[in-house]
């Protein structure tokens, strides 16, 4: 526990005192815990600030209707109920959902319904000029929301979709207080907010650092630490110094290249944790592109070659060690049921078949070019080395651009183009295979577009998006999958991976998962 | 005889190790008697400033003081850079340098230095500033409120030294030490700071050490004097004596140095080689809004015959230089034609031009800045030859036939700038502008920079090599007596144009305009010459 | 005189101008400001919707008059990530580089220039040598990696945080010891060869000449005379100092400033970036209009002109 004196006046010190008497015993060595992180966002409201430094706040201040089980399954794929004590389908486009009795706010004011209502409103998330318009991607489909009850709220969508509650567990699920944010208005809010969270805000300064206390009021209390700091520091050394001096709890987000250098130094530990979110690349296979004159990667045996020619799992086992693995195409753990640890990939290392499969395409030396930015997925560029080598070995030409930013990767003439995959979003595959890789995802609109989805691709998806029983469901995901290997558009590296640095004594996990929170599932004190 | 002011006695001052000889001055006795002017002459280099700083108790520690008393009004002075000479200084002996505005500080009003002396002596504001009204006026500064109020570099060189005179004479010290002080003056301010200097020593009996390395100024001056050679005297006396009976030859040749006069030549039937017609250079100054005009030449004309020297002569400002430079083509003169061998210069350019440059070579004052220091003596000279197309090693050969003729020796060649001394490094400028055989030759202020026994020297140098190679020459100088030793014809130029011009014995012994009349009367050692003659 | 500070407007009018467009067109060129916002796997519609909103796909000309009109009217737009005025991200950030900056500033003027003026003072014994080795290793240092030092040798050797902690004064000695360290041996080499070069000038041993005693010749004639060009060396050190905020602000985790900026570059913040670069600009040349201004009070040959 970190202790900082401050200067106080005796008869302060010893009303203190008095005050710390009258507490419960347990409350007494609650300890604060300062993190060091490498930003803030410049606003606390949860969907305009979604960003993974947000992330690290948000669950501390807020609660969503819908939480996910990562105190007991690291993948978090059970979902369980939060401020929503239970919801129904009641019919296949309108949801239910009926919410927890006499949770507060910060301020001491009940939670109802009309809070709900307005969090997930369209004035605020989906309609034509929306408040927070970040949120518009989580609240697509949403065609009402209406309060039909003190607790009970009606969700109507435009389209049958199974996996709508996982949605509640996203950053949509958050709710405001709705007196609080109309009276202050969008920018006051993010500035000063509140939520029904575990921890209630003390002083936040974008610049410097937030500071929030234990809510005593916590509806699913106790809050095991007394107080939250998230100071920024973007220099990766100063966290680590801050770390062994004691005047950090918790580091974030150490690189890669690092880690041992702090599993190294007393008193501190490393806690690395994959995450649901997916390094790959993208095969540039469009045939009309135009500063590509004949490309080569429009011959599906020279993918195939590619990925067959890369051993993926000696090189995450070189630079991982056994942090992550090499997950088979759209099989995630966190999608529960859709997960199946025995199923393979399509295509496995195997130098043999990738000299076949290029013996069989039409490639004939030309180099590759593979954009890559600089820094944004720890490790890749190393990752991306001994992959050039590999195919090097079976005679193709692969050359690395690495750049600074997003839109100088997007700059063409490229052949592949990094790119990561998040798998959250609706509880199962829908999003990495459709919303990622269908007709309205980038993949296949942006001006960085790298393919255009075979026809057997869209009907196997349309499918996919009907399907409102499980088995039926799964089977065609799994259909989708086995085109999607084989067209083979791109290629999955790793399961990402997140590393903090922690005081030894610290008894805190939060699971494979960027987000933190410091509640009592988390955090243990005694 | 009353007690005299200064006496030296047995002054011996040792150099560092690695000078070129133990001492900076050996044995060294002199005195001065109130009221007189003893005159210390000598050579930079000669030990004679070293004298005056012994006296002023500022020898640096390098210069250790190893034999010898120097008394002061009958006392012995303290030791070297002892706190008591604080107290001595400016009360009893002053002192004043060769570059008046120099030893003002820049940064305070020169009335605001003056009081200053006066404060740090113990008299109060009001006295102080009474006693610097005073002697303000005493040194003949007109509007004495007004350049009190001034800071030094508004100050001419002659009214600097003027506010320097009178800081020294400020608290009426015994003894007043001059060193050079009006050598860096055009030859009127000269006269009139030796003049006023003079007058002070009259009313208030100061003794005066004078320090020069011009005879000129010592036969003006001098009640007695003492000439010093290598850090000894080689000669001492009245000035009556040392001037007309020289026993020592050093004193002899600096002697003569001062009096030379130039050889009569036959100046018929010489062609035209350079003539200007109407040349007028105006510069103009300054940033966009505060532009400001300066006539630096006007309507001036010249001509000049193959073989024969013209000179150029006038103060400081009076446009000499400019003119050089516009016959050089170094400027683009705004009216007016220049001819060369028969052709028009005025607009040549490019090949043309440089070609013109091989033929015109100049000489410049400062021949310690003239010469690349990194460059090989043989390597500057045959640089020209070189550039102008001669093969490497043909003009290196020339670079050693030319050192010859400049009377270096030929190991020379190999040798760099720094290894020579002003004089040695003024014949490699000359061989240098020699190189590549011009037929005119500019030197502007060529000597000036040079003691005045080497001045003599290099003077004959150019005499010489211009009856055997024949070029003809411009030669740009503020003394008259350099003019006079080397020149067939003479311009008197001032404010940018010419007053007189003519042959040189006309210009110097009939004199038509005013102002030569009066740059002759200035100049010093005047009494010397007509003795001489 | 007036020419002289008339001309010295005109210059840093024109300055003003050429950084303006400078700014405007590094920006624009450096990669698309509008992909690089919107999440990188956001749909084409999503980044046209940005580009529009941003003004970004109209003609180039268009652009930077619609940019050259708003700075006109000191409108320095919004910052694409928060909505915030790009001119409040900038004053909330400032106090803190102001107090990191100016306090690196008067660390490196009180410590460099009587380094220099003991060096100089003590010409050729071990102290000046001392000094001029120091020097050279405050100059040559790169700030980054001393700061490294400075934190990790306060973490690992004395378990001490030296990082912007609370809100305590002395905070700002870590940093600002780092960040002034190169002016620090820059003034302390100046300032000795000023100084010597005034000891050795002709009215310094005149004044000796003239019986005032060396304490009043140190402070009344050579202190003035070696401090004029150092002046412009202080001005000059201006540009080092905010070059080194940055990254000192970086390593220390000080809130200021420099920290925005990087932040604002990696996540493309035009508007914010751009103000920052201005403001930065305008320092710059508000310094040196200050110094060229200084030295009219200061140096009288000057005032003269």
């Amino acid at each position: 526990m970190t202790i900082r004196h401050r200067s106080m006046t005796t008869p302060r010190l010893v009303l203190g005192l008095l005050f710390a008497l009258a507490l419960p015993a347990a409350a007494q060595d609650r300890p604060d815990i300062k993190l060091a992180v490498d930003n803030l966002w410049e606003t606390m409201d949860p969907v305009i600030g979604i960003s993974t430094s947000g992330a690290r706040v948000h669950d501390n201040l807020f609660d969503t209707l819908i939480m996910r089980n990562r105190w007991e399954d690291p993948d978090g794929a059970t979902l369980v109920p939060w401020l929503a004590t239970e919801w129904t389908r009641k019919t296949p486009m309108i949801w239910e959902i009926k919410l927890r009795e006499g949770v507060k706010f910060h301020d001491g004011h009940v939670m109802d319904a009309e809070d709900v209502a307005f969090s997930m409103s369209a004035e605020r998330l989906w309609g034509p000029e929306p408040s927070a318009p970040r949120g518009s991607r989580y609240a697509a489909n949403i065609v009402r929301v209406e309060a039909t009850g003190p607790l009970t709220v009606e969700v109507e969508l435009d389209i049958a979709d199974p996996t709508f509650p996982n949605r509640l567990a996203t950053p949509l699920g958050f709710v405001l207080p709705k007196h609080y944010y109309e009276e202050v208005g969008t920018d006051a809010f993010g500035q000063k907010p509140i939520g029904t969270g575990p921890y209630k805000l003390v002083s936040f300064d974008p610049s410097t650092e937030l500071v929030a206390e234990a809510f005593d009021d916590y509806w699913y209390g106790p809050v095991p630490a007394a107080s939250l700091t998230f100071r920024i520091v973007p220099e990766f050394s100063t966290q680590f110094a801050g770390l062994v001096a004691g005047e950090f709890d918790i580091i974030t987000s150490i690189p890669a290249d690092q880690i041992e250098q702090v599993e190294n130094a007393p008193g501190v530990t490393v806690l690395t944790k994959s995450i649901e979110n997916y390094p790959m690349f993208a095969f540039n296979m469009l045939d009309d592109d135009e500063t590509i004159p004949d490309n080569p990667l429009t011959d599906v045996n020279l993918r195939k070659a590619m990925v067959a020619a890369v051993d993926r799992e000696g090189i995450v086992t070189a630079l991982w060690g056994d942090a992550t693995y090499v997950p088979a195409p759209f099989n995630f753990p966190e999608y529960g049921p859709f997960y199946d640890a025995d199923r393979k990939a399509a295509i496995t290392y195997d130098p043999d078949r990738a000299k076949e499969l290029l013996a069989a395409s039409d490639y004939d030396g030309e180099q590759l070019e593979w954009h890559i930015t600089r820094g944004f997925y720890p490790n890749y560029e190393v990752a991306a080395e001994f992959m050039v080598e590999q195919w090097r070995d079976v005679g193709i030409d692969v050359k690395l651009t690495i750049v600074d930013n997003f839109s100088l990767a997007y700059e063409r003439p490229f052949h592949m183009l990094n790119m990561s995959m998040s798998s959250d979003f609706s509880g199962d595959p829908w999003r990495p295979l459709w919303l990622d890789w269908g007709p309205d995802s980038s993949r296949v609109t942006a001006s960085h577009k790298t393919w255009v989805p075979s026809d057997k691709f869209l009907e196997l998806g349309e499918a996919f998006v009907q399907a409102q029983e499980f088995d039926e469901r799964k089977q065609a995901y799994l259909d989708l999958v086995a085109e999607w290997e084989d067209i083979t558009p791109g290629m999955y590296l790793w399961r990402n991976v997140v590393s903090y640095g922690m005081r030894d004594d610290l008894d805190w996990d939060p699971g494979n998962s960027a987000v933190t929170i410091f509640d009592k599932n988390f955090l243990k004190t005694e | 005889m009353s007690v005299p002011v200064v006496t030296i006695e047995g002054l011996s001052v040792a150099l560092p190790d690695g000078g070129d000889r133990p001492f900076a001055v050996e044995g060294v006795s002199l005195e001065v008697a109130p009221g007189e002017t003893l005159c210390l002459v000598g050579e930079s280099g000669s030990g004679k400033s070293v004298v005056a700083q012994a006296v002023m108790g500022m020898l640096p520690v390098q210069l250790p003081l190893v034999a010898g008393r120097v008394t002061f009004q009958g006392q012995v002075l303290p030791a070297q850079r002892d706190k008591a000479y604080v107290r001595l200084r400016s009360a009893r002996m002053a002192m004043v340098f060769q570059d008046a505005s120099a030893s003002l500080d820049p940064l305070i009003r020169v009335g605001d230095q003056l009081i200053e002396i006066a404060r740090v002596h113990g008299l109060s504001r009001s006295e102080a500033r009474k006693r610097v009204d005073e002697m303000l006026i005493a040194v003949r500064l007109p509007d004495p409120a007004r350049i009190a109020r001034s800071y030094p570099h508004q100050l001419s060189g002659g009214q600097a030294q003027r506010i320097v005179i009178a800081g020294a004479l400020l608290l009426n010290p015994a003894l007043l030490i001059a060193d050079e002080p009006t050598t860096a003056l055009d030859v009127t301010t000269q006269a009139e700071i030796l003049t006023l200097i003079a007058d002070l020593q009259r009313e208030r009996g100061t003794g005066v050490l004078f320090i020069t390395h011009d005879f000129g100024v010592v036969s003006d001056i001098a009640d007695r004097i003492v000439v010093m050679q290598a850090g000894q005297v080689v000669e001492s006396g009245t000035a009556e004596r040392v001037l007309h009976a020289p026993e020592h030859p050093y004193t002899r040749a600096l002697l003569a140095a001062a009096t030379k006069t130039g050889d009569a030549r036959d100046a018929t039937g010489a062609d035209t080689i350079l003539t200007a017609q109407n040349i007028s250079l105006t510069y103009r100054l300054g940033g966009p809004f505060a532009r400001r005009e300066v006539q630096a030449v006007q309507d001036v004309s010249l001509s000049l015959a193959r073989g024969r020297t013209l000179a150029v002569v006038g103060e400081s400002g009076s446009g000499k230089s400019s003119l050089a430079r516009c016959l050089l083509r170094l400027e683009d003169f705004q009216a007016g034609r220049l001819t060369f061998d028969g052709q028009d210069i005025t607009n040549v350019k490019g090949a043309e031009l440089r070609a013109l440059r091989q033929r015109i070579q100049v000489v410049l004052q400062d021949p310690f800045s003239a010469l690349d220091p990194r460059q090989s003596i043989g390597a500057a000279i045959a640089e020209g030859p070189v550039i102008h197309g001669t093969p490497k090693a043909q003009a290196m050969e020339r670079a050693a036939e030319l050192l010859a003729l400049v009377s270096l020796p030929p190991q020379a060649i190999d040798r760099h700038p720094h290894e020579f001394s002003g004089g040695q490094r003024q014949r490699i400028c000359i061989a240098r502008a020699l190189a590549l055989d011009p037929e005119v030759l500019i030197a502007d202020e060529a000597v000036s920079a040079l003691d005045v026994s080497v001045q003599a020297q290099v003077l004959d140098l150019f005499a010489d090599l211009q009856r055997r190679l024949g070029f003809a020459m411009v030669f740009i100088t503020h003394d008259l007596r350099v003019a006079r030793a080397i020149a067939d014809d003479v311009i008197v130029m001032q404010n940018g144009r010419i007053v007189e011009q003519g042959p040189v014995d006309q210009v110097f012994h009939a004199p038509v305009a005013d102002y030569t009349r009066a740059l002759l009367h200035a100049a010093p050692g005047r009494t010397l010459k007509e003795g001489a003659a | 005189m007036i020419g002289y500070v008339a001309s010295r407007l005109i210059r840093a009018v024109i300055t003003l101008l050429i950084t303006v467009t400078l700014v405007f067109l590094f920006i624009r060129f450096s990669g698309d400001p509008a992909a690089a916002l919107a999440p990188p796997d956001a749909p084409q519609e999503v980044i046209e919707q940005y580009r529009r909103a941003m003004g970004l796909d109209k003609p180039l000309w268009a652009q930077y008059t619609a940019y050259l009109g708003a700075m006109a009217r000191g409108e320095f737009g919004y910052s694409v990530h928060t909505g915030l005025p790009s001119a409040q991200l900038f004053l909330n950030r400032l106090p803190a580089t102001l107090m990191l900056g100016g306090t690196a500033l008067a660390i490196a003027l009180l410590a460099g220039i009587p380094m220099g003026a003991i060096a100089a003072l003590n010409r050729g014994r071990p102290i000046d040598r001392a000094v001029m080795g120091f020097s050279v290793f405050a100059f040559a240092m790169p700030n980054f990696l001393f700061g490294l030092v400075v934190i990790l040798t306060g973490a690992l050797v004395f378990q001490t945080y030296v990082g912007a902690s609370e809100d305590t004064l002395l905070d700002v000695l870590p940093p600002a010891l780092t960040l002034g360290l190169a002016s620090m041996g820059a003034f302390a080499r100046f300032s000795r060869s000023s100084l010597l070069e005034t000891l050795n000038a002709p009215f310094m041993v005149a004044a000796e000449a003239r019986g005032i005693p060396r304490g009043r010749r140190m402070w009344r004639h050579a202190g003035p005379n070696a401090a004029i060009p150092l002046v412009t060396l202080v001005g000059l050190s201006l540009g080092g100092l905010i070059a080194g905020s940055v990254v000192t602000e970086q390593v220390f985790a000080w809130p200021g400033v420099g920290q925005l900026l990087v932040r604002s570059v990696a996540t493309r913040d035009i508007a914010t970036v751009q103000f920052i670069v201005l403001a930065i600009a305008v320092t710059m040349i508000c310094a040196n209009l200050i110094v060229d201004l200084l030295y009219l009070v200061i140096d009288p040959r000057i005032r003269a002109r």
